[in-house]
């Protein structure tokens, strides 16, 4: 399971009749209308019948990212999450395969799994006693005489997510059976995903910390790779690093990887995922934070045991990126700092972001300590940074309103772009490189979704 | 606290005081499982002077707070530590909104020099496992 994509079949369920409020009425005409080279109109951020649109074409029609591996380490375990709309229950079952199973009875569709996280051997429905195994198999209904000689409990599992793919433990789903494969849809973003997985010198990590879970009222596309925005909505933050370099998240993020002049870059990696590149820029501030590092219990035997591994090159970078690709996964996942993210859109103005931060295996206690306090320092509901971010999505939210004039403006750096032969393309760290990799492939899935209803 | 004096909040506390806001359940191990706040004396320091700065958006323009506290109990008693639980209601009014947070705080309170500092404060917040929007304010 730790390399390259595991791929199970989706469940028996067959393809529903879809049944949108509103949403039909955003075709894909409007769509092109709304979302144009370099600006967007406010109504993507603020109508609900585009909202609608979102979750049954994105949400309920793509990859999302649902959770990893090691939430879930023993048979048995499980985490309930929400694919879009739709409530589901990661599980490892008895046979330690992880699914993605739709929590809600085959009989009359209660949720047979309350609580958020546990471990069991049985998932039960209360309503009428209905009993699952943590396969999902059906194994007991109650007086099953009343259905009869042709009921067969095996065409009663509890319902897959039609696609579920794992990645190096992160474990993926579709709800709609028609995606491509997971590998084709990470793209580049894969190996970015590797930049995390191989800072742990056992090449696996565990989300087993527990989770800040915050929310704002914004949409949740606010929620992205933004290069320009940390001197103004971070300048509080900015200034206590310049009393203490090593102040939290601080020590990562030496000589200021935003001044414009550092070598740090927006990167869209396709299909709307991108990055705030800041490898170079790290690697050549090495030296800085493996000091900090050393100075810290086990440092010093991590940096020994990259190398040993890797490399002196390769264990440079894995080192100086310090479990931080700076990459958002769309349209549901971030990997950024000490953490992953999953983003849960509730309503046009309204989202949730659950930020899991990610300990190393096979390091001293000490660094896992160091990394869960980095990422307190910044983040969380009473972090010096996510709140601030919160507040400008909030501001933003409210001043979109105002649609007189309801163009938002996403230019920035559209004539000084850079394609790759890997298909990437860059800019200056401040530019809108992301923001308008995100809005194309929002076009895409929106305007086929479109012709598909 | 409800009024934002920083810096007469900063001198309730010891030099080696620890704060701390656990998150997801009232108890755990802060080296393992993160926490909304676990912060020493001098990260605290830094949340102040965070605060009154004039670029904590979050906190511009700033919460009205209102915090009832009660069930005041001694946990115990000495010449050098006094151990304190109490409930609280915490009121909060900022854009438009009110929200209420209920907790349970527990003081270790040394005496040192004849002043009373605070050496310890953890607050468990009722809903520290929900979604939570803006905790930037001294709870």
């Amino acid at each position: 399971m730790e390399q390259g994509c595991t791929h199970f079949e989706g469940g028996s369920a067959g393809s529903p009749v879809r049944f949108v409020r509103n949403a039909q009425s955003v075709d894909a005409a409007t769509l092109r209308q709304l979302v144009q080279p370099g600006r967007v109109h406010s109504a993507v951020y603020t109508s609900p019948d585009i909202f609608e649109a979102e979750i049954e074409r994105i949400f309920h029609g793509s990859w999302l990212y649902v959770g990893h591996a090691s939430e879930v380490p023993q048979k048995g375990d499980y985490r309930v999450r929400r694919l879009g709309r739709q409530p589901v229950i990661m599980v490892r079952g008895h046979d330690d395969v992880v699914r993605v199973l739709m929590n809600r009875c085959r009989h009359r569709g209660a949720a047979v799994c309350e609580q958020e996280a546990g471990r069991e051997k049985f998932f039960r429905c209360w309503f009428h006693g209905w009993t699952y195994d943590n396969t999902g198999k059906l194994i007991n209904v109650t007086d099953p005489a009343g259905y009869g000689d042709d009921f067969r409990m095996e065409e009663y599992s509890l319902t897959s997510a039609p696609r579920v793919e794992i990645y190096r433990d992160f474990v993926f789903a579709s709800l709609s059976p028609k995606v491509g494969s997971l590998a084709e849809y990470l793209g580049p973003a894969a190996q970015m995903i590797d930049l995390l997985v191989d800072a742990s010198p056992t090449r696996r990590i565990k989300l087993s910390a527990g989770v800040h879970k915050t929310v704002y009222n914004g949409n949740w596309k606010m929620v992205g790779m933004d290069g320009y925005h940390p001197h103004y909505v971070h300048a509080s933050v900015v200034s206590m690093w310049q009393r203490q370099a090593d102040s939290g998240i601080g020590a990562t993020h030496r000589a200021d990887p935003f001044d414009g002049k550092a070598k740090t870059y927006t990167r869209d990696l396709g299909h709307g995922h991108a990055m705030l590149d800041m490898r170079e820029h790290r690697v050549e501030h090495y030296a800085d934070y493996e000091t900090y590092l050393k100075g810290v219990q086990g440092g010093a035997e991590y940096i020994e045991a990259l190398a040993a591994r890797d490399g002196a090159e390769q264990s440079k970078l894995l080192v100086a990126i310090a479990g931080d690709p700076h990459i958002g996964v769309f349209p549901n996942m971030q990997i950024i700092n000490n953490q992953v993210r999953i983003m849960v859109p509730l309503e046009p103005g309204r989202t949730e972001v659950l930020m899991f931060p990610v300990l190393f295996d096979g390091v001293d206690d000490a660094i896992n300590t160091m990394r869960l306090r980095q990422h307190e320092s910044f983040y969380g509901p009473a972090g010096a940074g996510s709140p601030d971010d919160a507040e400008i999505f909030e501001r933003a939210q409210r001043g979109m309103n105002a649609q007189v004039n309801p163009w938002i403006d996403i230019s920035r750096g559209m004539t000084r772009e850079q394609a790759h032969p890997d298909g990437t393309i860059t800019g200056h760290i401040s530019d809108e490189v992301p923001q308008r990799g995100q809005m194309r492939y929002w076009l895409e899935l929106m305007t086929e979704g479109a012709e598909l209803e | 606290m409800d009024a934002h004096r920083f810096d007469e909040w900063l001198a309730l506390w010891h030099a080696d005081g620890f704060y701390w806001v656990p998150c997801n359940t009232e108890d755990l191990e802060p080296d393992k499982s993160i926490s909304l706040i676990y912060e020493s004396r001098r990260q605290l320091d830094d949340r102040v002077y965070r605060l009154k700065g004039r670029h904590a958006h979050a906190q511009s323009p700033r919460s009205r707070l209102l915090r009832v506290v009660s069930n005041v109990t001694i946990e115990s008693a000495s010449k050098e530590a006094l151990i304190v639980h109490s409930n609280f209601v915490l009121g909060e009014v900022r854009s438009d909104r009110q929200e209420t947070l209920f907790g349970r705080c527990r003081h270790v309170l040394a005496l040192d020099e004849g002043a009373m500092l605070i050496r310890e404060k953890k607050v468990f917040l009722l809903n520290n496992d929900t979604p939570m929007s803006n905790l930037t304010f001294l709870i």
